[in-house]
């Protein structure tokens, strides 16, 4: 069954952040280590990207992120165990 | 302030300062194993090497293909 | 202190209850070598670690376990949340819904609730940092045995990662604990503990 927009772009952040996740433990043993600084701006930086995308696009991903005055949407979006995206 | 009371082996001497921290600190990672300290428990350092492109990252659980040890034992599907 | 991000770290979706795999599965959130313990462990060592990167590591690592609990929890809540009281009672499942219905609690696959004497946060940068790597192995240890369990790829697929991210834990501990070797005197690293013989302002 294909993925959706909504889908594909959660799956994009997912990607990106876990590649930081992973990239941020390696700098905390090796603070010096210049591959590993690059590696992680260029994910940061495509991360930042996809988030805007995802949050303009289909809401909240922080509570920081609630855009106007109408409505609270941070608990109308699905929550992540619910298993939709 | 020696308190091995003259014995042979390590003579304490209280620490006070937190030691300054270098790079050069680091670099003792090129030693063989068994030139290392006795009663220690040692890992080697990862060097940044080879790394998954993004989605076969996240399916595999690391970035880095050098840590990436599946399971393959009894049972497994 | 912590931001939430509404996303799983790795995604979950299974359609398929199955009371069996959720009995064993939990063992992961509130068992002895589960991740609820793991990242109050990390959490509560960080306090008295002098040293900047074992700070890091049990920061980060007590961090991302958090999200990796949530996972579990999911787990658990997607093979149970549309069990029929047929299921409930065909599969074991009724000593644990009488007490918790479809809920999620911390408890081990045994039956006995979350307890921290599962961890240990004993003040010393070597003993803690040992302790730690001894962890991420019982986890994966319990990863390996949950998959000779399991057969749902849905339900595979996240335990697979969960799993691996154990042995990236143990590489980073480990490596945390050469850092802290590294600042103490190589003839006796036993001569004293840096977490309180090393303090900066000693009374």
């Amino acid at each position: 069954m294909a993925m959706t927009e909504q889908q594909n772009l959660m799956r994009r952040l997912q990607v990106q952040s876990f590649a930081i996740d992973d990239i941020k433990l390696f700098l905390d043993t090796h603070p010096n280590d210049r591959l590993a600084m690059e590696y992680y701006q260029k994910y940061r930086h495509l991360r930042e990207q996809t988030m805007n995308n995802y949050v303009k696009q289909f809401g909240p991903i922080t509570p920081d992120q609630v855009e106007g005055t109408d409505r609270w949407t941070w608990i109308d979006t699905p929550w992540p165990w619910e298993g939709v995206l | 302030m020696e308190m091995n009371n003259g014995m042979p082996g390590y003579a304490c001497v209280p620490a006070v300062e937190v030691p300054d921290v270098s790079a050069a600190a680091m670099t003792r990672g090129e030693t063989p194993l068994d030139q290392l300290p006795l009663a220690m428990a040692y890992v080697p350092m990862q060097k940044f090497g080879e790394t998954y492109d993004g989605l076969r990252a996240l399916e595999r659980g690391t970035i880095f293909p050098d840590l990436d040890l599946p399971f393959c034992g009894r049972g497994v599907k | 202190m912590w931001t939430y991000e509404k996303r799983l770290q790795y995604p979950i979706n299974i359609k398929k209850p199955d009371a069996n795999a959720a009995k064993i599965i939990i063992t992961q959130y509130g068992g002895p070598d589960g991740e609820l313990g793991a990242s109050m462990r990390y959490l509560s060592q960080r306090y008295s670690m002098p040293f900047k990167e074992a700070a890091g590591i049990l920061n980060d690592i007590g961090t991302e376990v958090l999200a990796h609990l949530e996972m579990v929890s999911t787990i658990v809540h997607q093979l149970t949340r549309d069990l029929t009281l047929e299921q409930i009672q065909e599969q074991g499942f009724a000593p644990y819904f009488v007490d918790h219905t479809v809920g999620v609690y911390p408890q081990a696959a045994a039956g006995f609730p979350f307890d921290a004497l599962c961890f240990a946060s004993k003040g010393d940068a070597i003993t803690d940092l040992t302790e730690d790597m001894a962890a991420e192995q019982k986890a994966r240890t319990t990863y390996d045995n949950i998959l000779r369990l399991v057969d749902n790829p849905e339900v595979i697929d996240p335990i697979r990662f969960l799993r691996e991210r154990e042995v990236v834990h143990f590489q980073r501990f480990g490596e945390a604990l050469r850092t802290v070797q590294d600042k103490l005197d190589e003839k006796n690293f036993y001569a004293i503990n840096p977490e309180f013989d090393m303090r900066k302002n000693p009374r």
